[in-house]
């Protein structure tokens, strides 16, 4: 349940505050976008939120739109999250970092 | 925590829960913070202010209070509204 089914359409969320529920995140993003799926992952032993999220869309349009306006645009428990597209380069592109 | 479909169900743009604003620190009757990463530097359009707003592309018809809505409609947790093609833009 916690696979993205198309990392293309997925944003990767940051910073996220581990007080923060899934039924938040998703009362969040959806008001700038339909959401087709969200992984918010836990420690399986602590149960604790990891401090990020996978969230997904429905079209490339809906994902873009979502990184320009909500990166670094919301504060949660005064911590501002990160939210970027999930697959930074094409495979071929072949970056380093 | 609720079931995730119910949440799908309930939660709609345009509308914020006290419970999300605190967390945000978003005031009842205030515009969230995204809507000024809305606009967006288009001059070729008859506003002549220069920047327009990009509206969610998932949403079409989606109003926001004082933009593109009656500003009165900003108060308690909402601030737009999502309108199907089914309804009239102002009810």
């Amino acid at each position: 349940n916690s696979q993205m089914s198309n990392p293309e359409l997925s944003v990767y969320v940051g910073n996220i505050d581990p007080n923060v529920t899934k039924a938040q995140l998703y009362e969040l993003f959806v008001q700038v976008s339909p959401i087709s799926k969200i992984a918010y992952p836990k420690d399986k032993l602590l149960q604790t939120h990891q401090g990020y999220a996978f969230i997904e869309f429905y079209t490339p349009e809906d994902t873009n739109y979502v990184v320009k306006v909500m990166n670094n645009t919301v504060s949660l428990y005064d911590r501002f999250l990160k939210v970027r597209k999930s697959v930074q380069n094409l495979p071929s592109s072949n970056n380093k970092t | 925590e609720l079931e995730w479909s119910q949440i799908r169900k309930e939660k709609l743009p345009g509308v914020i829960s006290a419970e999300l604003r605190q967390i945000m620190n978003l005031q009842e009757g205030q515009l969230p913070p995204w809507y000024m990463k809305m606009q967006t530097n288009n001059n070729s359009n008859n506003s002549g202010a220069g920047s327009e707003l990009e509206l969610p592309p998932g949403y079409p018809g989606f109003k926001i209070a004082g933009i593109n809505w009656d500003i009165t409609n900003l108060k308690g947790e909402t601030y737009g509204k999502l309108v199907t093609s089914k309804q009239k833009a102002n009810d």
